[in-house]
């Protein structure tokens, strides 16, 4: 097998915070040793609720965060070794809210061709419209602010300027959530062109279970930093295997009304990211939770075709 | 018994902007039934927020609000003055919204705030007030309330925050709570246990609801009644069940389908988008509002004014080609 264009080893990464002024710093765990592979030309996704480390191993992968332990590797090269220049065309992010990821007084030319000045570029003006054809902005938006534009259309430039450096890699961290649902499903079928017709490997962060069960082959799911389970798609979304997981695919909303109100078996507990706990992280609101759980660390084993962290699945 | 908790008529709303007057709410009829739970969806801009804050009578002074009837249980609000208004507020009806962070005060203690207002709409003294609160709290799922109504939301957890919200929605022993995206911002599993709680405090209490989101799986988790709107319209409504099993509307149509649901949209399928998006709501407007975007528009769509239809069981449509199928 070939080396995997996108490779964490064991990635930790510790923050130090003080839950209150005053008060002792405390280390917070958002990302404990996470490994991931994805192939080239797939796409990965990532999912959990909010705390779950999710931006953490998205800003570590573009390597805008330097872990404290373990590594990364973009297409076998170590991104903390790489300058950034090379670093930049090979790996970008389209983060979620292109109102605030775009600068207002910029015209949306200048903003997709940001990437070309900044790290050297050949033909600005060929690129840029070539860049606003390829994800479906008209051209003469060229010269519009991003003010003037949709949110589908802000966003559409947003990721005109992720690829306009031909990366092999795009991180997409929740990029469809501030859109309509309408807005989304243009974004969403933009992505899997670019997929197909560039061969991009993607990693796509989200929390809408359906959008990421559409164009992911592989899913990743996180609780407080780590990973709790892995799988392909279909595996995941057909046969579940750790009990946060599938808490997640019973709280997940589709548009039947014969479904009623979704089942919810968690206890009111939240998840508390600063909670040092020897046990599985999830035993405080697992409810197949038992004595040993609350003492006894799991560990990531294989189930069926599943990774699972937890060794009552 | 009334027979609405909630019955308005051709409510208008707009606002002046600098590029001329902005028709935000375009006339539309709304009615709840006691105990119902009606879900306004659309998507940002269609007006389902304004909507929500004209019944409560919290739009800025410049909105100019119209209505032909406006009836909250059971008293023509046409008639009341804004003193009558505001007492009718937090008692009759009251109202949950996204981000419950940023509704509650952080300087003040939960019991603070979840008593102040009826200790001065009902004149009841701060201990009955603390009794119905801890009540409250706990029928909201928050454990041991009578510790923590000293305490500050801080100290609370995101879903907690909103469970406190909507205790203070409830301690004026409101007849309709409207909930503007109450569960938005919070966390799939957060939502779930939010939405339960909703559902279960409209069968027992017979509350009735009107819900506002722009997500179609929190209007199939807990609507009775679903309004659909699109450009200060009403393009289609009727009870969530028909609804979502035969939408009649273009728009509505349009939306069911750009959902990728699991099992059945096929996995990397291109997804049928709505293509284009909403038109401006400046200056008048004549026809449907949609036809721009719709595959079924003709030159007729830009007539006034677009035909409705009520084929039965409680549903309305406006489209001149409602039921077709796409082509």
């Amino acid at each position: 097998m070939s080396v995997p264009m996108i490779r964490l080893s064991n990635a930790r990464k510790v923050y130090r915070l003080r839950r209150r002024m005053f008060a002792p710093t405390e280390e917070l765990v958002a990302l404990n040793n996470l490994s991931l592979d994805v192939a080239e030309g797939q796409t990965l996704g990532l999912v959990g609720e909010s705390g779950c480390g999710k931006s953490t191993a998205v800003s570590v992968m573009l390597g805008l965060l330097r872990p404290d332990a373990g590594d990364v590797e973009i297409a076998g090269k170590k991104i903390g070794e790489m300058a950034v220049a090379d670093r930049v065309r090979l790996i970008q992010p389209v983060f979620q809210n292109p109102n605030a990821s775009l600068n207002p007084v910029k015209r949306i030319r200048s903003l997709i061709a940001q990437p070309l000045r900044l790290h050297g570029g050949e033909d600005e003006k060929r690129n840029v419209s070539h860049m606003m054809d390829l994800v479906g902005l008209p051209t003469r938006l060229a010269d519009a602010h991003p003010a003037e534009l949709s949110g589908g259309q802000r966003q559409r430039a947003a990721i005109a300027r992720a690829l306009i450096l031909n990366p092999k890699v795009l991180i997409c961290d929740e990029p469809t959530s501030a859109l309509d649902v309408s807005v989304q499903a243009q974004i969403i079928n933009l992505l899997l062109s670019l997929k197909k017709e560039l061969g991009l490997t993607m990693v796509f962060v989200s929390h809408d279970l359906g959008v990421v069960e559409h164009l992911a082959d592989r899913v990743a799911v996180m609780y407080l930093g780590e990973k709790i389970e892995e799988a392909t798609t279909d595996t995941l979304f057909e046969a579940a295997q750790h009990p946060y997981t599938l808490a997640l695919l019973a709280a997940s909303l589709l548009p039947d009304p014969d479904i009623g109100l979704p089942k919810q078996t968690l206890g009111n507990a939240a998840a508390d990211p600063f909670a040092v706990n020897k046990g599985c992280l999830f035993a405080p609101r697992c409810p197949i939770v038992q004595e040993s759980c609350q003492h006894v660390a799991q560990s990531l084993r294989p189930v069926n075709d599943s990774l699972v962290r937890c060794d009552k699945a | 018994m009334i027979e609405t908790v909630l019955n308005i008529q051709n409510l208008r709303v707009s606002l002046p902007t600098d590029r001329g007057v902005l028709h935000a709410v375009r006339g539309i009829d709304l009615e709840i039934k006691p105990g119902q739970a009606l879900c306004l969806v659309g998507e940002s801009g269609c007006g389902k927020s304004l909507t929500a804050m004209s019944i409560m009578g919290l739009l800025p002074r410049y909105a100019k609000v119209t209505t032909d009837k406006f009836d909250l249980v059971g008293q023509d609000l046409t008639q009341k003055t804004q003193a009558k208004l505001a007492k009718m507020r937090g008692r009759d009806v009251a109202m949950i919204f996204q981000d419950p962070t940023s509704a509650l005060n952080p300087t003040l203690t939960i019991g603070r705030q979840l008593t102040e207002g009826v200790m001065r709409s009902e004149g009841i003294s701060r201990k009955e007030a603390e009794a119905r609160a801890i009540e409250l709290l706990e029928r909201v799922g928050i454990s041991n309330p009578a510790a923590r109504l000293t305490q500050y939301p801080h100290g609370f957890s995101g879903g907690q925050r909103q469970r406190i919200m909507i205790a203070s929605a409830l301690m004026g022993q409101p007849r309709l709570l409207i909930a503007d995206e109450p569960t938005t911002a919070l966390d799939v599993t957060i939502q779930a246990q939010i939405l339960q709680l909703l559902g279960e405090l409209q069968s027992d209490l017979g509350l009735s609801m009107l819900l506002i989101t722009h997500d179609l799986g929190v209007v199939a988790a807990i609507a009775n009644e679903v309004a659909v709107m699109y450009a200060g319209r009403v393009a289609e409504r009727g009870p969530a069940k028909d609804l979502f099993a035969d939408p009649l509307h273009p728009y509505t149509r349009g939306l069911l389908a750009a959902i990728p649901v699991p099992g059945m949209t096929p996995r990397g399928s291109e997804l049928p988008a709505i293509p284009g998006r909403v038109p401006g709501l400046i200056g008048p407007m004549a026809g449907c509002a949609f036809r721009d975007r719709c595959a079924l528009s003709s030159p007729e769509c830009g007539h006034d004014p677009v035909p409705q239809f009520k084929p039965g069981n409680n549903r309305f449509v406006e489209c001149l080609r409602a039921g077709e199928a796409a082509p």
